[in-house]
């Protein structure tokens, strides 16, 4: 019976540079729970010349980088295609030392035949990532009615990129289709990631418990679907992950949290190049982003837990956070926005359960043909899951 | 309406096999905490691990010319 599986990322991975280039400003779309700031929109595209600088140097530079992966970045990239194409194809017509990983994240609803040529093409060699959240009901709701725009593409994404998850974005809109939507994912048999949004789509008093209440519906409905269907892994952090230090003793997992390592590589393995050659932390630090400028102190250092209440909090290590909205919202990215604690704690629930329904057909018989590491692997989750059971979060 | 709820005999049926697969061997804590500890929220407002699971399984053995 297969547990739930998450991604983890090894010391390797994380020494890779990832170098995001906003390629273009503009969007055709307007999101509702995007990010950028919509006046902030229309600045042109980036020069051609200016991102051969940026990438020459990246990749000629001696940072301990041996990978760097490149990802064009909008607005929406695909508005500006001619450039990407000449960049590409400069850039793979000549020789580097470093080994580099393109990519485009699209909203995917630009493809025009030419387009799907010339991606099919590179496809070895750059990957190209959708968004798509969901169920038509609820893509249309925050993504500008553009689900019959995007649908059609979903067989040439699955074709030539079936690893690389499509994302799928929920806010409270949305938050009553989560389960058709997922549901509705797994049966088109797309790799797919995300959840709930950072920002504070809750609010206060009657409207947060109904919310809450919600989403905890949705998540008792995809865990009957899931239980049902144990080849299938649910998305994170919607499923959140289940720590598999929580049942550990408290003073382990103090020591633990202080040794863990940085949320995200903000400032450390990430740069991102606006449209005018600007580098930011990353993506999120962008003006357009955050309407602040840089901040003047070391960005993403998060050297301590804050707030309070997330110090005392055994799911620290776990719980998502941004650098670039905490700069946003608290003015340091060490300052952790919380909206999303309570949802991630149910989201934690969800997965617990889910974990104890499938660790619980474990037989004894199959317990003993697993290798000493599985074995392991099946008693620290069953610690979690009775840690949480027990003592709740 | 639908709750996430762990009943008796659940918790109870998870006791009881928790008991009959002995104690953790190896301490593997430290790797568990280190790793994927974004859970793929960031994929949402970042792309530093969108790529991540691409690049380790697909691409990694494709070299640029």
């Amino acid at each position: 019976m297969p547990l739930l599986k998450f991604k983890k990322y090894s010391e390797e991975e994380s020494r890779r540079l990832s170098v995001s280039i906003i390629v273009t400003r503009n969007c055709n779309l307007n999101c509702s729970y995007c990010y950028e700031k919509k006046s902030e929109r229309n600045n042109g595209q980036i020069n051609f010349n200016v991102v051969q600088d940026t990438i020459t140097y990246y990749m000629e530079r001696d940072d301990g980088n041996e990978k760097i992966s490149i990802e064009f970045f909008g607005g929406e990239p695909l508005l500006a295609f001619p450039l990407i194409k000449e960049i590409v194809e400069w850039f793979y017509s000549r020789t580097w030392e470093k080994k580099a990983f393109l990519g485009i994240q699209t909203n995917g609803t630009l493809l025009t035949k030419e387009m799907k040529e010339w991606l099919a093409k590179y496809s070895k060699i750059m990957t190209v990532g959708f968004s798509i959240d969901g169920c038509k009901e609820a893509h249309d709701l925050n993504r500008n009615n553009s689900y019959d725009l995007v649908y059609p593409n979903i067989p040439f994404f699955r074709k030539y990129w079936p690893h690389q998850p499509a994302k799928i974005t929920i806010n409270d809109k949305t938050i009553h289709y989560i389960a058709k939507s997922v549901i509705h994912l797994e049966n088109l048999k797309l790799n797919f990631n995300g959840g709930l949004v950072l920002e504070d789509i809750w609010g206060y008093g009657e409207r947060k418990k109904k919310l809450l209440e919600i989403y905890e519906e949705q998540l008792a409905l995809l865990l009957n679907f899931y239980e049902k269907r144990p080849q299938l892994y649910p998305p994170s952090p919607l499923f959140a992950q289940l720590p598999e230090y929580l049942g550990r003793p408290v003073s382990e997992i103090e020591q633990l949290k202080k040794e863990s390592v940085r949320f995200c590589g903000a400032g450390h393995e990430m740069v991102t190049i606006d449209v005018d050659g600007t580098r930011y932390p990353c993506h999120r630090f962008l003006p357009l982003c955050t309407g602040r400028s840089l901040p003047d102190s070391p960005v993403n250092r998060q050297t301590g837990w804050k707030p309070g209440k997330c110090s005392g909090c055994k799911l620290i290590a776990s719980c998502p956070t941004c650098a670039g909205f905490n700069y946003q919202v608290n003015g340091d990215t060490a300052i952790r926005t919380t909206y999303h604690c309570e949802a991630f704690k149910l989201g934690v629930m969800a997965s617990c359960k889910l974990e104890a329904l499938r660790l619980n057909q474990l037989s004894e018989s199959e317990f003993a043909n697993f290798s000493e590491e599985e074995k392991n692997n099946r008693r620290r989750r069953l610690d979690a899951v009775i840690d949480i059971i027990e003592n709740g979060i | 309406m639908k709750k996430i709820i762990f009943d008796d005999e659940l918790r109870n049926s998870l006791k009881n096999l928790r008991e009959k697969l002995g104690p953790v061997m190896t301490d593997e804590s430290k790797s568990q905490i280190a790793g994927g500890a974004c859970g793929g929220l960031c994929k949402i407002t970042c792309s530093y691990h969108c790529r991540a699971d691409i690049l380790s399984s697909e691409i990694t053995s494709v070299e640029p010319n």
